[in-house]
This record gives C-alpha cells, structure tokens and sequence, in this order.
C-alpha cells in the first residue's frame, strides 16, 4: 500500500512538473511570438527557448524551468518596451 | 567568420546556463574581469576607468565613486536600471534585462565603488 | 458649432502631417549636428567618422590613393549589371537616375521601393532567379549603380499620405529602443556621434546614406545598408528583421531622407 502511495505521489510530482514547465514555456513561446509580430523581438529569446525544450527533454528540469522564465521575463521587458516605442522620437 | 559567430553565441548560451556554476567553481571571476569583459559589464565600452584599456567616451569617467555615490546601494541601482533616473540614457538597464546576474551586478558595483 | 469642430478637427490633421514633414525634421537633425560638432561642414558629413577625426582620415585617404579594396568588386558589379540585362529593366536603365530616384514610395503598391528591391525584382524578372539582399552580387551591382550617381545629391521625396504614413513609421523604428541593450540607432548615431565607443568612434547618421553599399573591413567586403541594419540590431541585442522587408524599407526612407542634399560618394570605405 504505502509503496503505491508514493508511486502515485511521484507520479502526480511528475505531471506537475510537466504541467508547470509547459505553462512556463507557453508563457514565453506566446510573448516571443507576440514580440516578433511588431518587429520588437530580442536576439536571443528563441534560442533560449530552444534550449530550454532540450533541457527539458534530458531531464533537467530546474534548468529548463529557469531558462524558460528567463526567456519569458525576456518577452515581458520587449512588451514593455513595445509600447514606450510608439512615441518615440527625436528630443530636439 | 559564421564559425567565430555561433561559437560566441554558444559561449554566451554557455555563460547563461552555467553562471551559477562557474561562480561556484575553482575559476571565480574576479569584479574587474567582469567589468572589463567584454561579454560581460563592457563597462569599458562607454567609461573611463583607472586601470582599464582603450575606455570609450559616451559616458562619464568612474572616478571618486564614493564621493559620488555616500549611498553603495544608489550606484547599485544604477547599474541594475539606469532608466529609472533617466529614461532617455543609452545605458542597458542590466539587472532589469537580465544582462548581468545579480551576483555579477554585486561584484562589479563592489570593483567600481574601490575607483 | 459643427464647423467650428470641423475646423478643429481639420487643424488638427494638419498639425498631425505637419509632424511628419522632412524638410522641419532635417532642420532640426542637422542643427543637432552642427551643435554637437560644430567644426565638421554639412557636405563633409559625406564621409562618416573621417569628417570627424583626424587620424583616422589621414588612413581613410591613403586607403583612397591607393586601390581601395573594394574597386575589384565594383567594377565587377558593372558587368554583372550587363550580363544580367538589368539594364533592360526601365527602373535601371539609366543608373545614375536610378540611385538618385530611391528610395521612393510607389502609390500602386502602397510601399517604399529601395534600389536594392528595384534590382532584385529586375534580377529575378531578366534570369528568373532570386538575388540575396547583402551581400556578394547584389552588393556589387548596387554599388556599381551608385557609383555612376556621384556627386549628385540625395533627394528623397516624401509628399503623398501614404509616403507620409511609410517615412513617420521609419522614423518611429529609427528613434525607438529596442533589445537587451534597450539602445536605439538614435542613441548611438544622433545623440552620441563623435563620441568613442572603446575605440570605435560613433559614426553621425547625417551622411550614413551617401556611400551605400560599404566596404567594411570588419567584413572584409561589400554589404548593403540592410546588411548593417541587421548587425546594429544584433549589437543591441535585438533580433534582426529579414533585409528588405517593409520596415527596414522604411526605416531606410527616413533615414536616407535625413541625408537629402548631401553628395554620394564612391569612398566606400569604413571600419
């Protein structure tokens, strides 16, 4: 009994995992797309989620979902600057 | 010349991915290496400072930092986001954008703050 | 009451175009140049960083006494113009008229045409072909095609909405920060031209257009403006767009259009 319980908690630790990382992913994949669609996307962006996805499919988990919130926070900081660009101009 | 370029990219996904590590490890960068590196703070590229080669001249030399900065914290802020003071500076905000870890920010304003 | 809000409403659009207008925008850009540098005359702006710093136009001349490295190429360029049969192409037939008509907006297509897009459509209507936007031959036959234009001046003609439309969104690409680094081209070439980046001195957009396409001795080659956009936008850290699409298309009819009334050259040559 017991060892099915932690069979099934680690399972169920498992698809958190997975569920979580692919909302992480998702996060950054949706503003990546969002940012190369007004011509304001960073340089690296799509390679770290590459990387990201690789890392992920080797097992490495806390690693992936690092770099996955890094190249999430990446789209955050373009969508912000996306809107200050819109006003932009000269300042004489 | 497309060799030079990926493999510097791959140094920089390199240096992303494994900062903690190499921080970590036998080879610790020191706060100069990562205020001159030019992959780095490249701080260089736009200040004047002691003890650093071909400075450029865009920003303004850092010297008497203590003097400039009672407060270490206010520097700090500065490096980590200097658009908050001005929006208009060319200065990469590079706490904010995550161009610097915040290890690298701390070791760069403790080498800059010694000037 | 209703026309005085239909006069209202009219000033209004007009104080909108008014702000798209070129010829006030390029007061106030060259004015800023010459307070920044106020020792350097408008028509040497021509020559980049060279009008800027002397020791590097005393190299920057010696490169030019002697064969500069990109003369092998250019000559090149004009038998490919030939052999190609880009001068059957009514865009091109007369090159010199050809540099000095782009970039223009076609109101047809409602787009800004570049010479570069102008020789990649006749490239691919005489040989069916796609030409890359550059370097290697489309960087040749361009500098070739504006090598026959020297010593005329940059006339870029913004009057149409559309035009008006396609030169305020270049601008807009020119002046907004971009990238990890957030920089704008503004940051490096208006605001801090002249000055020192390590070594590298800041090189004034007045004047960038007048010697397309460069020879780069980074590159160690001929490359086209978009070649440059797109290494500038990787320096800031920013993606860059595919060469010759709309918004670089755009970019360059601004920022070609900040250089009207300055001479092309045939010096080429850059760091």
């Amino acid at each position: 009994m017991k060892k099915i319980l932690i069979i099934a908690l680690s399972v169920f630790a498992l698809s958190v995992q997975a569920d979580s990382f692919k909302s992480a992913i998702k996060a950054a994949e949706t503003g990546y797309k969002a940012n190369l669609a007004v011509n304001m996307a960073w340089r690296d962006t799509g390679k770290m989620i590459k990387q990201a996805k690789k890392l992920y499919a080797a097992g490495k988990t806390d690693a992936a979902m690092a770099l996955a919130h890094k190249a999430h926070t990446q789209t955050v900081n373009a969508t912000k600057q996306t809107a200050l660009a819109k006003n932009a101009g000269p300042l004489f | 010349m497309k060799k030079t370029i990926s493999s510097i990219s791959a140094v920089a996904v390199l240096a992303a991915l494994f900062v903690m590590p190499l921080e970590a490890g036998a080879k610790e960068m020191t706060g100069e290496e990562i205020t001159f590196g030019r992959k780095l703070g490249n701080c260089l590229a736009c200040h004047m400072i002691p003890g650093g080669n071909l400075p450029g001249t865009i920003g303004p030399p850092l010297l008497a930092m203590k003097a400039r900065f009672p407060d270490k914290a206010v520097l700090r802020a500065q490096i980590w986001d200097a658009t908050v003071k001005n929006p208009n500076t060319i200065m990469p905000p590079f706490g904010k954008h995550q161009a610097l870890t915040e290890k690298q920010i701390d070791k760069i304003t403790d080498y800059i703050y010694t000037k | 009451m209703k026309k005085l809000i239909t006069a209202a409403v009219g000033l209004s659009f007009l104080v909108g175009v008014a702000s798209a207008d070129v010829a006030s925008d390029q007061k106030a850009f060259i004015n800023h140049f010459k307070t920044i540098l106020p020792k350097v005359e408008f028509a040497e702006f021509s020559n980049g960083v060279y009008a800027v710093d002397e020791g590097s136009r005393e190299q920057f001349e010696e490169i030019l006494d002697g064969i500069p490295p990109y003369e092998g190429a250019v000559e090149k360029g004009g038998k490919e113009y030939l052999k190609f049969g880009l001068n059957k192409c009514a865009s091109l037939a007369d090159p010199a008229a050809a540099r000095i008509k782009h970039p223009y907006f076609d109101e047809a297509s409602q787009q800004v045409v570049t010479l570069e897009s102008a020789i990649k459509k006749c490239y691919a209507k005489q040989t069916g072909k796609k030409l890359g936007s550059k370097k290697g031959k489309i960087a040749r036959i361009s500098a070739w095609i504006s090598d026959q234009a020297v010593g005329k001046k940059i006339n870029v003609i913004v009057k149409s909405a559309g035009a008006k439309a396609a030169y305020a969104k270049g601008k807009a690409t020119f002046y907004a920060k971009r990238g990890q680094f957030n920089m704008s081209c503004a940051d490096c070439h208006v605001y801090n031209a002249g000055k020192k980046a390590r070594a590298d001195i800041l090189s004034p957009a007045l004047g960038h257009t007048t010697h397309v396409p460069m020879y780069r001795a980074k590159w160690a080659g001929l490359g086209t403006l978009h070649r440059r956009y797109g290494g500038c936008y990787k320096n800031m850290r920013a993606k860059p767009l595919k060469a010759q699409t709309e918004a670089y298309r755009n970019l360059e009819f601004f920022h070609q259009a900040m250089s009207n009334g300055l001479e092309i050259t045939d010096a080429r040559y850059r760091k």
